[in-house]
C-alpha cells in the first residue's frame, strides 16, 4: 500500500470531488470509486520518485516546531524562501511532512 | 595558598571574569625550582557545562499521544521513550510511559529545575491534569576549569596512586577520585580539568581539593610560551573576549574586555594598562 498523503494535494481533493460526484449521480460504485484512489497513490508515488527530475531549494528562517512519530517528521517553518535556478517564491508558513522513503517510494513533501 | 573559585554559567556571561581583588589569585612562579618568573594574576573560573536531573510526574503516560500533540518532540518507539527539548532553557528531557523522566543539558542546577518544572508543566497541559512534579533530584554536574599552568601529570599519577588512574592509551587524561564528595576529576596536561560530581557545590569542592595536589606539579606556561597568557579571565573569558598580541617589551598580553572595568580592578603594580584605539587592553611590564 503506498502513502495517502497526496489525497491531500490539489491534484488528489479535485480527483476526490469528481469521484464523489460520479459516486452520487450512480455512474460508478463506490468500490470502483476506491480502486481508482489507490490506483491514483500508487501512480503519484510512483512518478514522483522515478520521473522527476527538477530539484529546488528552500531555506527558512525560522523552525518553530518539529516533531517524529510513527516514523514521520513534521516541520513547521516561517518565512520560507524557495529557490530555482531564476524563480523565487516565498511562504510566511511552511509544513513539512516527511515519511520514510526506503519502505514504499522516495521521501516526500507537501506545502499547507 | 587556596585560590578562590568562581562558578560561572555558561548563560550569565556578563559577569566580568575580572569582578574584584578576591576573585584573583597570585601564582608565586617557583615550580620546582625553575628560574622565578612574573607573578601572574589569575582566579579560576570553574564552567558548569551540563546538569542531569531526574524526577516522576507519579502519572502513566501515552508518549504517542504526548508525541502527537506535544512540541518539539520525538518519539523513539525502539528505545520506549519521548526526547522533548525545550529552546528555553535549553535541555533536552527524555520521558518514559512509567511517568520517569530524565532531563539533561542544563547549564546550571537553577536552570536544571526551571526545565524539569516546565516539563512536567507541558504534560499536565497535553491532557494529564494529575502529573506531579515529585522526587526531583540532581543526579550529575559536570564542570570544567582552566588551570594557568600546565600539568606533569605523569609525575602527579605515581604521587596520587591509589586514587587516580592514568591509561594514556586509553584516556589522555588522569582520572582521579574523590570518594567522600562522589566527584571525579580528569586532569589533562594542558591545565584543563573536567569534573563529574552530585552538585555544583561538590564541582566547587572538588576544585578546591585538588587545586593544592596539583599546583606542585605545575609547569610554568609562561616560561614554555614564551609569552604571557591571558589567565585572568577564565575559560569563557578567553575563548570570548581574550586575543594574545606580542608588544614592545615582549611579554605583555592584551586583553579584550570591557575597558572600563578592567582598569578599575586592576591590581598589580608591575603591570601598567595602556589602552589602544581599538579597546584592547595593552599590559607593559615593567618590573
Amino acid at each position: 500500500m503506498s502513502y495517502q498523503l497526496y489525497r491531500n494535494t490539489t491534484l488528489g481533493n479535485t480527483l476526490q470531488e469528481s469521484i464523489d460526484e460520479m459516486i452520487q449521480y450512480g455512474q460508478i460504485t463506490p468500490a470502483l470509486g476506491m480502486k481508482i484512489l489507490l490506483q491514483f497513490d500508487k501512480s503519484v508515488n510512483n512518478s514522483l520518485a522515478t520521473r522527476v527530475k527538477s530539484k529546488i531549494t528552500f531555506k527558512a528562517g525560522k523552525m518553530d516546531t518539529y516533531r517524529f512519530c510513527d516514523n514521520v517528521w513534521t516541520f513547521m517553518l516561517s518565512d520560507v524562501e524557495f529557490k530555482e535556478t531564476q524563480e523565487m517564491a516565498k511562504v510566511e508558513k511552511l509544513k513539512i511532512v516527511a515519511c520514510d522513503g526506503k519502505s514504499v517510494t522516495d521521501e516526500n513533501s507537501k506545502k499547507n | 595558598m587556596t585560590p578562590v573559585i568562581k562558578i560561572i554559567n555558561k548563560n550569565n556571561l556578563n559577569i566580568s571574569p575580572l569582578n574584584l581583588n578576591e576573585n584573583m589569585i597570585y601564582f608565586n612562579n617557583d615550580f620546582h625550582g625553575q628560574e622565578p618568573t612574573i607573578p601572574i594574576q589569575g582566579c579560576l573560573n570553574v564552567n558548569i557545562s551540563n546538569v542531569s536531573a531526574s524526577f516522576n510526574v507519579k502519572s502513566h503516560l501515552n508518549l504517542r499521544h504526548l508525541a502527537l500533540h506535544g512540541h518539539n518532540v520525538e518519539y523513539r518507539r525502539e528505545k520506549a521513550k519521548l526526547i522533548m527539548k525545550l529552546r528555553k532553557p535549553s535541555t533536552t528531557a527524555n520521558i518514559w510511559s512509567s511517568g520517569k523522566i530524565v532531563c539533561i543539558g542544563s547549564a546550571s542546577e537553577n536552570d536544571s529545575k526551571i526545565a524539569s518544572k516546565r516539563i512536567a508543566r507541558i504534560i499536565q497541559r497535553l491532557g494529564y491534569a494529575e502529573a506531579k512534579f515529585s522526587g526531583y533530584k540532581i543526579v550529575n554536574v559536570l564542570g570544567s576549569c582552566s588551570l594557568p599552568f600546565y600539568i606533569r601529570i605523569i609525575q602527579f599519577s605515581e604521587k596520587y596512586k591509589s586514587d587516580s588512574q592514568y591509561e594514556p592509551e586509553l584516556h589522555p587524561g588522569v582520572t582521579y577520585k574523590i570518594k567522600e564528595i562522589k566527584a571525579t576529576l580528569k586532569i589533562y596536561s594542558t591545565g584543563s580539568i573536567t569534573v563529574n560530581a552530585p552538585s555544583e557545590e561538590k564541582v566547587k569542592l572538588a576544585i578546591e581539593h585538588i587545586y593544592p595536589l596539583v599546583l606542585p606539579f605545575g609547569r610554568n606556561k609562561i616560561l614554555d610560551d614564551k609569552c604571557l597568557v591571558g589567565v585572568t579571565g577564565g575559560i569563557n573569558y578567553r575563548e570570548q573576549n581574550t586575543r594574545i598580541l606580542q608588544s614592545t617589551s615582549h611579554l605583555p598580553v592584551l586583553y579584550h574586555s570591557p575597558v572600563g572595568e578592567l582598569i578599575k580592578n586592576w591590581q598589580l603594580n608591575t603591570f601598567v594598562p595602556t589602552v589602544d584605539k581599538n579597546h584592547d587592553i595593552l599590559l607593559n611590564y615593567t618590573a
